[in-house]
Formats: C-alpha cells, sequence, structure tokens
C-alpha cells in the first residue's frame, strides 16, 4: 500500500482541548497567569547564568505536571516552539562564539570546525543562555494558553485595559482558523482531482499560487458574513458594561501571586543583593 | 398582483395592527451590477407573521433581507435608487446597525460563518454584552435563549463541538438574546444535513408557537415550513411577483410557480395532482397530513385490490440501469478508515458498484459519505481493505492518475476554479496531463457546449452567477471524459431548475458513455428519483442498501430513524405495497403512471 497511515484528527481546534482542564492552575483567573508570565520574564532577563536560568526553568516543571495537560493535543506547537529553539542555538553557537562573551572578536579561542559551520567554546553558553531566556517563556506561554479559556482571555485582557476590539479580534481569528483550514484543504483537494501535484520547488509555488485566488475569494465572503453576523448582533453599538462571567481573584489566584511575588523577590536578591547570575560561566 | 395581495391582507392574522415593516417602492442597484437587483418592491410583515421569501437564484431575496436590518445600506456598498424601508417606523437607512439589531435578529445560511465565540453561552452573551446590559440582565437572556432553542443538554460545550444543527440553533439563539420584534432567515437549514435541518425547522415552529416571533424565511426547501407559513412572497428578476398566503396562491398559481422554478413541495404537488386529475376537491389543501390522508382514501376508493399473480408495472424507468456484465466501476474490500481517533470512520465497508449505476450516498453528517467519496478518487487512502476504482487501486495509484478516470464534483465550485478565463479553467486538466493542443481545443469546445457555456469562453469564472460557476465545475470534470463521476451534495444552494438540469445532464452521460456516478446527496426526493440505487451510511457502516425503490420500501422506519424522510410519495405509497401496489412509488412520475393507468 502507498501510504497506509491513519489521517490526522479532523478536529480543527484540536490544541484547545485542554482548556476544560479541572487543575489548579485551570482554575487559576486569566489576570494571575497573564502577571505570572510578566513575572517570568523579568527574571529571565535578569540572569546570564545559564545554572540560574535552569533553575528557573525547573520552577515551572511542577506547575506543568500538576497541571496535568494532555501533551498530544500541544505536540505540533512544542514541535515549533523546539524547532525555533533549535534554529536559534545553531544560529548562536555557529557565529556569536567568535565575539566571545565580552563583545569583542577572540581570535585566541579555539575553534571546533563541522563542516561548513565553525563553533567555539563560547558560543555553547551564549546559545543555552539563549535558549533558556526564549524557551522558558515560550513554553509557559504554551501552558497558560493551553489552559485558558480564550474567551476569558480576553476579558481578561479587556480588565487589563486592553481595547475590546482588539481581544474580540484576537478570539475572532481563533474561531476564523477552522474556516481557513477547512477551505485550504477544499482547494487543494479540487486541484489535486484535476490533475495538478506540486512537484518541486517551482510546481509547489504554482499550486500555491493558484489557490491564492480561490482561497481569497471564498475567506473574504466568510470573513464579509461573519462581519454582518458580528455587527448584525449590536458590536457597533460598543456599549460594553456587564460580561456573562464576572472575573474575580479568588484566595487560590492570591496565594499564587504571593508565592509569585516572594520568587520575584528572591531572584531581585540574587542577582542585586548577592550579584550573582549576572556573568558568564566561562 | 394587486388582488393576490389584497387577498394576503385580508386573510393575514392581526389584521389590525401596524405593519412591522414596511418595504415602500424600493429600488436598490449594487456597483458593479448595470441593472437595479430590487426594483420597485412593496411589501408589509405585520407581528406574529411567519412569511416565507422565495424564488430563483439571483431574484434578490437576500439583498431585500439584508436592508432590513440595516446592512445595505449600511455596510455594503449599493445605492438606493428609490424608496424607503420602515421597521416599527424607523427608516432603516437612517438607523445605525447596531439599533436595527435591537428590532431585527439575522440568521445566515452558514453557521459556522456567523459564530464569533468559542463557547455556547458566551456566543449567545455576545449580543446583550455589546449593548451594555448588566451582568444579571445578560445571564438571563442567555439562559432564556438556551431553552427557547433547546440547548440546554448542549450548553457547556465548545461551539465547534456542536452539530450542524445545534450551531444554527445557537446562531438563532444569539440573535434571540436582543429580544428582536423580527427575525429574518437567509437559507438557514441550506448547509444542513437532515438531522440539522429538521432540528431548526422545529425550533422556527416552536418559537412561532411559544413566543408568537414575527419571522420573514428565505427558503429553497419548503416542505416542512410552507404549511405553518401565514404568506408565501415569491420574487423573480428583483421584484415581488406573488405576495399570498401559500394555500391560495398554491391553488390559484400553481402553473406559474412551478414555471419559475420554485420548490414545490412532493406532497403539494400530490395534494394537487389528486384535485385535478383524480377528481377529489377543487381546492387543495396544502398540510401534508392531508394530501397522505387523501391519497390514501383516493387509493380505497380507486386502486383494486391486488390479487395473486396481478401484475401492475409502475415501472420506474427513467432510473439508470446496471449493466451486470462488466467489471465493477468501485470495487470495496473490508474497507477501513480513521482520521486518527480511537473509532473507524469507515468500518469494514464491502461494496460494489457497477458500470451504468446511478448510485446515492444517503446518511446524515459524519456517517463517512464524504470521507468513502474521498477514499474512491484517491484523496484519502484506505488503513484496511482496498479500494478499486475502475480497475485501479486508489492505494497504489497518485490521485493525478485516478483523476483521469474519475471526477469529482465538489460541493462549493468557488473551490475548484483557479483560472483566468473559462476556457483556461476546463483546459487546465488536460493541459497539465500534456494533451495535444488540438485535442484540448475539441475537448474544451464540446465541454463548453454541454454546459451551455460557449458564449462565456473568455469571461473571467468568478464574474458567472452561482448556478453558471457550477455548470463550469462539472465542464471541468467532464472535459476529462470520466467513466466514474463523485457528486458531493450538488444540490446545495440550487434552484430547482438548475438542479434538474445538472441531474439531467448526469443521466444523459451515462446512457451516452455508459458512466457510472455516484452522488453524496440529502436530498430524498432527488434520490428517489434518479439514483438507480441507493446506499444509506450510519457510523462508517452500509446500513441498506439496494435499488433505490427496495430501500426505501423495506428501510422505510430505519430512514425516518436516521432523520432521512422519505418523500411523501414514498410515505403515500408504502403501506399500499402488496395490497393495493406492486411496489412503492419513489416520485410525482410514478405516481402520474399509476393516475394514468387507473385513468385508462
Amino acid at each position: 500500500m502507498r501510504r497506509a497511515k491513519a489521517g490526522r484528527p479532523n478536529q480543527p481546534l484540536y490544541f484547545l482541548a485542554n482548556v476544560r482542564g479541572t487543575s489548579w492552575f485551570h482554575r487559576l483567573d486569566p489576570r494571575t497567569k497573564v502577571a505570572y508570565l510578566a513575572a517570568l520574564v523579568m527574571i529571565d532577563l535578569l540572569f546570564l547564568d545559564p545554572r540560574f536560568l535552569l533553575v528557573v526553568f525547573l520552577t515551572t516543571v511542577p506547575i506543568w505536571i500538576s497541571s496535568r495537560v494532555d501533551l498530544r493535543p500541544l505536540l505540533p506547537q512544542i514541535t515549533a516552539v523546539g524547532i525555533t529553539l533549535l534554529s536559534l542555538m545553531l544560529f548562536i553557537f555557529s557565529f556569536s562564539g567568535a565575539v566571545g562573551t565580552s563583545g569583542h572578536v577572540d581570535p585566541g579561542q579555539d575553534s571546533i570546525p563541522l563542516g561548513p559551520l565553525v563553533f567555539y567554546p563560547a558560543s555553547f553558553d551564549i546559545g543555552a543562555v539563549q535558549l533558556l531566556r526564549m524557551g522558558i517563556p515560550m513554553l509557559t506561554s504554551l501552558l497558560v494558553f493551553a489552559t485558558t479559556d480564550p474567551t476569558a482571555f480576553a476579558r481578561a485582557l479587556n480588565k487589563l485595559k486592553v481595547p475590546r476590539e482588539i481581544s474580540f479580534m484576537m478570539v475572532t481569528a481563533l474561531r476564523f482558523f477552522p474556516l481557513v483550514l477547512e477551505e485550504y484543504s477544499n482547494v487543494s483537494q479540487a486541484q489535486r482531482v484535476r490533475g495538478a501535484k506540486p512537484r518541486g520547488p517551482i510546481g509547489r509555488l504554482r499550486f500555491f499560487y493558484r489557490m491564492s485566488l480561490p482561497l481569497l475569494i471564498v475567506l473574504l465572503r466568510k470573513s464579509r458574513d461573519m462581519g454582518i453576523a458580528v455587527e448584525s448582533r449590536g458590536f457597533g453599538a460598543r456599549r460594553w458594561q456587564g460580561t456573562l462571567r464576572t472575573l474575580t481573584l479568588t484566595r487560590r489566584d492570591h496565594l499564587f501571586l504571593a508565592v509569585v511575588a516572594i520568587g520575584a523577590l528572591i531572584a531581585l536578591y540574587v542577582r542585586f543583593g548577592l550579584g550573582l547570575g549576572w556573568s558568564w560561566v566561562i | 398582483m394587486a388582488a393576490h395581495q389584497s387577498d394576503a391582507r385580508s386573510e393575514r392574522r392581526g389584521q389590525t395592527a401596524e405593519p412591522l415593516v414596511q418595504v415602500r417602492n424600493l429600488t436598490f442597484k449594487y456597483p458593479y451590477e448595470p441593472e437595479p437587483v430590487l426594483r420597485e418592491v412593496n411589501l408589509e410583515i405585520f407581528p406574529g407573521e411567519l412569511v416565507i421569501l422565495a424564488g430563483p437564484s439571483g431574484s434578490g431575496k437576500s439583498t431585500l433581507c439584508r436592508h432590513l436590518n440595516g446592512v445595505v445600506p449600511h455596510l455594503s456598498a449599493g445605492e438606493i435608487l428609490s424608496g424607503q424601508v420602515l421597521v416599527k417606523g424607523a427608516d432603516v437607512a437612517r438607523t445605525p446597525v447596531h439599533e436595527m439589531a435591537l428590532m431585527v435578529g439575522m440568521v445566515h445560511q452558514n453557521p459556522d460563518s456567523q459564530l464569533v465565540c468559542l463557547e455556547v453561552r458566551d456566543e449567545l452573551a455576545f449580543g446583550p454584552e455589546n449593548i451594555g446590559l448588566s451582568h444579571a440582565e445578560i445571564v438571563e437572556r442567555v439562559e432564556q435563549a438556551i431553552d427557547w432553542v433547546g440547548l440546554r443538554h448542549a450548553a457547556d460545550l465548545l461551539t465547534f463541538e456542536c452539530s450542524g444543527g445545534q450551531k444554527q440553533r445557537l446562531a438563532i439563539g444569539s440573535s434571540l438574546s436582543l429580544l428582536p420584534d423580527l427575525l429574518v432567515m437567509d437559507e438557514p437549514t441550506t448547509d444542513l444535513d437532515p438531522v440539522g435541518a429538521h432540528e431548526v425547522v422545529a425550533t422556527i415552529k416552536a418559537l412561532r408557537d411559544e413566543l408568537g416571533l414575527t419571522f420573514l424565511i428565505v427558503e429553497h426547501d419548503l416542505d416542512e415550513l410552507l404549511e405553518v407559513a401565514d404568506r408565501l412572497i415569491v420574487m423573480a428578476h428583483g421584484t415581488v411577483l406573488y405576495d399570498a398566503p401559500p394555500a391560495t396562491l398554491l391553488n390559484t398559481h400553481y402553473e406559474q410557480l412551478e414555471a419559475i422554478g420554485l420548490r414545490i413541495p412532493q406532497h403539494i404537488m400530490v395534494a394537487r395532482r389528486l384535485s385535478t386529475q383524480a377528481g377529489i376537491g377543487r381546492q387543495f389543501s396544502i398540510r401534508r397530513q392531508d394530501a397522505v390522508r387523501a391519497f390514501g382514501e383516493w387509493a380505497a376508493r380507486s386502486l383494486p385490490r391486488i390479487t395473486v399473480g396481478t401484475s401492475l408495472d409502475n415501472g420506474t424507468t427513467e432510473q439508470s440501469q446496471p449493466l451486470a456484465t462488466e467489471a465493477p466501476a468501485v470495487q470495496l474490500d473490508d474497507l477501513c478508515f480513521s482520521y486518527g481517533r480511537s473509532t473507524w470512520t469507515i468500518h469494514d465497508l464491502n461494496l460494489t458498484v457497477r458500470p451504468g449505476e446511478f448510485v446515492a450516498l444517503v446518511g446524515s453528517n459524519g456517517s463517512g459519505k464524504s470521507t468513502l467519496a474521498k477514499l474512491m478518487v484517491g484523496l484519502l487512502q484506505p488503513q484496511r481493505g482496498s479500494v478499486r476504482v475502475m480497475g485501479m487501486d486508489t492505494g497504489q495509484l497518485p490521485v493525478e492518475e485516478i483523476s483521469q478516470r474519475v471526477g469529482y464534483l465538489f460541493q462549493n465550485p468557488d473551490s475548484q476554479l483557479f483560472n483566468t478565463s473559462v476556457a483556461e479553467e476546463v483546459a487546465f486538466g488536460m493541459r497539465i496531463r500534456k494533451a495535444a493542443a488540438g485535442d484540448i481545443e475539441r475537448r474544451v469546445s464540446e465541454a463548453l457546449g454541454l454546459l451551455g457555456l460557449e458564449g462565456y469562453r473568455e469571461r473571467h469564472p468568478f464574474s458567472l452567477s452561482r448556478g453558471e460557476r457550477q455548470r463550469l465545475a462539472l465542464a471541468t470534470v467532464l472535459v476529462a471524459d470520466p467513466d466514474l463521476i463523485i457528486l458531493d451534495e450538488p444540490t446545495t444552494g440550487q434552484d430547482r431548475k438548475t438542479l434538474d438540469g445538472l441531474i439531467g445532464l448526469m443521466e444523459d452521460w451515462i446512457r451516452r458513455k455508459q458512466a457510472t456516478v455516484v452522488m453524496i446527496a440529502h436530498d430524498m426526493d432527488l434520490v428517489c428519483r434518479h439514483a438507480s440505487r441507493t446506499i444509506v451510511m450510519a457510523g462508517g457502516r452500509i446500513v441498506a442498501e439496494g435499488p433505490t425503490a427496495e430501500v426505501f420500501q423495506r428501510h422505510y422506519a430505519a430512514l425516518a430513524d436516521l432523520s432521512l424522510i422519505p418523500p411523501p410519495v414514498v410515505e403515500m405509497s408504502v403501506s399500499l405495497v402488496g395490497v393495493r401496489l406492486p411496489k412503492v412509488l419513489l416520485s410525482i412520475a410514478d405516481l402520474d403512471r399509476t393516475l394514468s393507468a387507473r385513468e385508462a
């Protein structure tokens, strides 16, 4: 059999499968999660020593575990984050080492050639730091989005004074996503049953070029319909006052925020009080 | 015409009330159209009425609907050349859309394009939040709307987890949560399977009975709605041709309505035939129950009891017959397919389709019909078992090769048109397969001639009307001279004329080329009229299959359980099989033959 593999789950918003969880992290107010993310980014930027950043990363592990998130729906996103980080690390390994941690070219370093790439000992250190600095917030953001209903998240943003139009756009884009996927699949299949096959880079470009017009037209029509549906339900009144779900910070939120604040204070003390974590290992 | 309008007014419920909607001499033109799409339209809608707006595609129905809540002219390009629209006395052209939303709710054809939130309750709260209600009021409106549209059991779902019918009811609920006086629905059941369509119609009936809500509904499929409607307004070429209670209009202008392509419900066709040909009363009822009863009474009086040895061949000669001697067109053996979930989408399926057959695949959404069709053309590969189409193993060959002998017509023609001219569009498949230039030209001309598109060779495909685009999409299939054609729900959004033309072409193609057609369909009337064989699917399995008459006769109750409601003539005749009829009647043509036989 030529290609007897199983099809992908045809649920377009499969990555939202974790939203309905009941763990303590799921039940946190979205504003608490936003505050946690902000604190984590701040702590992340305090350190240059990868060992300290590793400790920061390790503090997120119990949260991942206790939130009981099913990783399968998130695999495409985790893979995307992984590929981004690995590409970044490879880039930094091969290009930043020669410059060195001091910011000046250090011709005295031993180079490690690998095919067309040349690595330096310092570059591994820089790469690890950047990997952790970017990886910690990216993965934690993934956890936050996987465990938060996007509508509730949008409401939290409204509470944080983000204009309703912007938060609404975010939710609508998410709702529009399955329609885009469905139409992409239809148009692509319609080409294939008429004999078109994307062969080679030029062939692929032609294939996608041919798809662009019907895809654009169908999606424009759908977005027009969605726009009409939105306006037909009073969106233009812009008189937002009450909401269906009121966001309230519970004892759980206060407790978690206190832990986050203590963590941030400890990080600040270590960095500025003890003067640790800002120097490179080498 | 004026006479019919005055009839309508005199029979209207609540005739002393002020009209809720007044459309006065409305003439409207889109900037890209040479002629106005609405011409001097006049109509009134009174509180509590259920009004059906019908007419062929392009008659201006949707544009008129959009005038009622102000989407036209506020959010759409175009010019009101004359006249005005008043809702509760407010001039729509001078009232913002968000204010109109409090008076007029709007539900569109595709539920997916109108749901904007991820949770059912949030969707229902969207409108009330926009207009600045308090938390307590929003909660009250949401819970009220959930009950009105019967979504209590689905209230905690995410919107994309809902079935098609639930999504459309949710769209209705989200309009109702603004407590509008009028609900305008533009083809609300067109994109739904029979289960979903039935749910939506039941919801409309319940809302009308319980809330006394006013409705204006644009719909092609009038089977269930017409008998509960107060008025039927028929439009053509941008004008209102008729406006009267449905029973009055159908009794007085039946031929005219048929001539403009209105899909007249089959039970009404039966009632009229009994009235005119069998001489049962001068006026006929438009209620399905009455038609069924009238047919039963006529049959008891006029059809002799069948005795042993009696043969009354009422034939179904319009249906295609298989060529039993040839190799199968489609052969499925122990076929299994899954989209990666724990359950099979297609499960242990065995099937043989012979050349020359016109096969209908029927079933609710999720029954596996479309997946099976895609397996037949090689867009999906089986995980177990095999699919052989015209002798080709689809698991071994690429789609491009299979598609040289198998044509696939998608539900939406717009998904399959991507060239810059009609001629290029039709030639595309042949060019990509490097056919000779002369051969391409000849075959393109043939295909365009067959579909009546010769005059459009240089036009851009997207400049054609919906019906013409559907014919163009079919031309792109036929140009390859396929032995097997798969039609994926060709009925969606088509008026009766376009649909009959398309299916007529398929039948002609089978006769001329000995080809095979597999059609996925929700329209049971269409299936009964044209399919030589019917395959009923549920849960990825074939639950019934055989000659169409046999399937509808033997599995009548099972089909009804799957919400695949057989056409009225089947319902009328199934209990008479073996008693007064040799076999079940499938179509009006069958009924005509029976009536003619009795007259003879």
